[in-house]
């Protein structure tokens, strides 16, 4: 019905927002945790593993050691477990607990509380 | 996922209710408490909780002794089976609940083979694995590990004897909520649907059906006492 020319924007990738605490004795930097978790996924699943779940700390509160990681919505298994895999963060004793799962940051309702 | 099971905590005196607050933080609706000697539990905290007992035979006469002792006595009995003889006996007694075979151990011949899943599928016992032992390993152990694990699941997956999944913590630290539970549980090549039956509907069958066991009706199996 000549509606060849009309593009609808489509989002190709479902994203996932994953709402975490760390629980442990010291507070981590940012870079450590971002550090961390990578190198977990790496010996979890490979390379190839942390090119399809591309994890990204996109915040992180350094004094209630709580942050946010982006992914695919298909790869939050394996972050997940990565996530419980950890048990050590710069050799100080450290577990992840993820808290919540989202479609938005909104939906998480952090932002509004302040807390990362 | 509904109600989640932690079927094997063994907490000390000391962080026994931390670990309980944590669980219930996470998500857990019932605890399976390894009870050793000494270990006391107020009244009152105790609703969540199933008394469980760990039996590590060193030969035939002394698990024999250890089910007799302990069977009225706590609703689940886990047999941790460092032996092939071990294994072949506490599979084949329908006291025993699970069977817990150490990855992370010397275990001499100790392994589910398909000789020793189909007994164990006729006696009714459910094949347990303890997710810290996955976790925080070195690489060359960890390898080996998760190619025992697989191949424990594996034969137990295909002779349909009910696995079940807990933390096995020792202390709070290594506790992961039942969601990071399913996901190392995948990481094994477990299918989703069944790796959240290890954690919920599992333990759960099991719990229902010792309850009953424990009860002064039961006698076997398929009887009980009428009179």
């Amino acid at each position: 019905m000549g509606q060849e020319g009309l593009i609808i924007p489509v989002r190709t990738t479902r994203r996932r927002y994953v709402f975490f605490r760390i629980r442990g004795p010291l507070k981590t930097q940012k870079e450590i945790v971002n550090r961390t978790i990578k190198c977990t996924i790496t010996k979890l699943f490979g390379i190839t593993g942390l090119s399809e779940i591309n994890p990204k700390l996109i915040r992180y509160n350094e004094k209630q050691s709580e942050g946010i990681l982006f992914t695919n919505h298909n790869e939050v298994w394996r972050l997940r477990s990565a996530l419980a895999y950890i048990t050590k963060i710069e050799d100080e004793v450290s577990a992840f607990q993820v808290l919540k799962v989202s479609g938005t940051m909104r939906s998480l309702g952090i932002i509004k509380s302040q807390r990362v | 996922m509904k109600n989640p099971i932690d079927l094997h905590l063994r907490p000390s005196q000391e962080n026994v209710y931390e670990i309980l607050s944590l669980g219930k933080e996470m998500g857990f609706k019932l605890f399976g408490i390894s009870f050793k000697d000494g270990l006391e539990i107020q009244r009152g905290s105790d609703r969540d909780i199933v008394s469980r007992i760990d039996i590590t035979p060193k030969n035939q006469n002394h698990f024999y002794n250890a089910l007799n002792r302990h069977r009225k006595n706590y609703i689940i009995i886990s047999v941790k089976c460092f032996s092939k003889k071990i294994v072949q006996q506490a599979i084949k007694d329908n006291r025993v609940d699970i069977i817990y075979l150490p990855f992370s151990h010397k275990r001499n011949n100790a392994i589910l083979g398909k000789k020793e899943a189909r007994i164990a599928r006729d006696s009714n016992i459910a094949y347990e694995i303890n997710l810290t032992e996955l976790i925080g390993q070195p690489k060359q152990v960890q390898l080996e590990v998760m190619k025992k694990a697989k191949k424990d699941i594996r034969n137990a997956q295909k002779f349909d004897i009910p696995i079940i999944a807990s933390s096995g913590a020792q202390e709070p630290i290594m506790m992961r909520e039942p969601r990071a539970l399913v996901s190392l549980l995948e990481a094994l090549n477990i299918e989703e649907e069944n790796a959240i039956n290890m954690v919920t509907n599992n333990p759960s069958e099991i719990i229902t059906r010792n309850t009953e066991k424990i009860k002064s009706k039961f006698y076997s199996p398929w009887v009980r006492r009428v009179l």
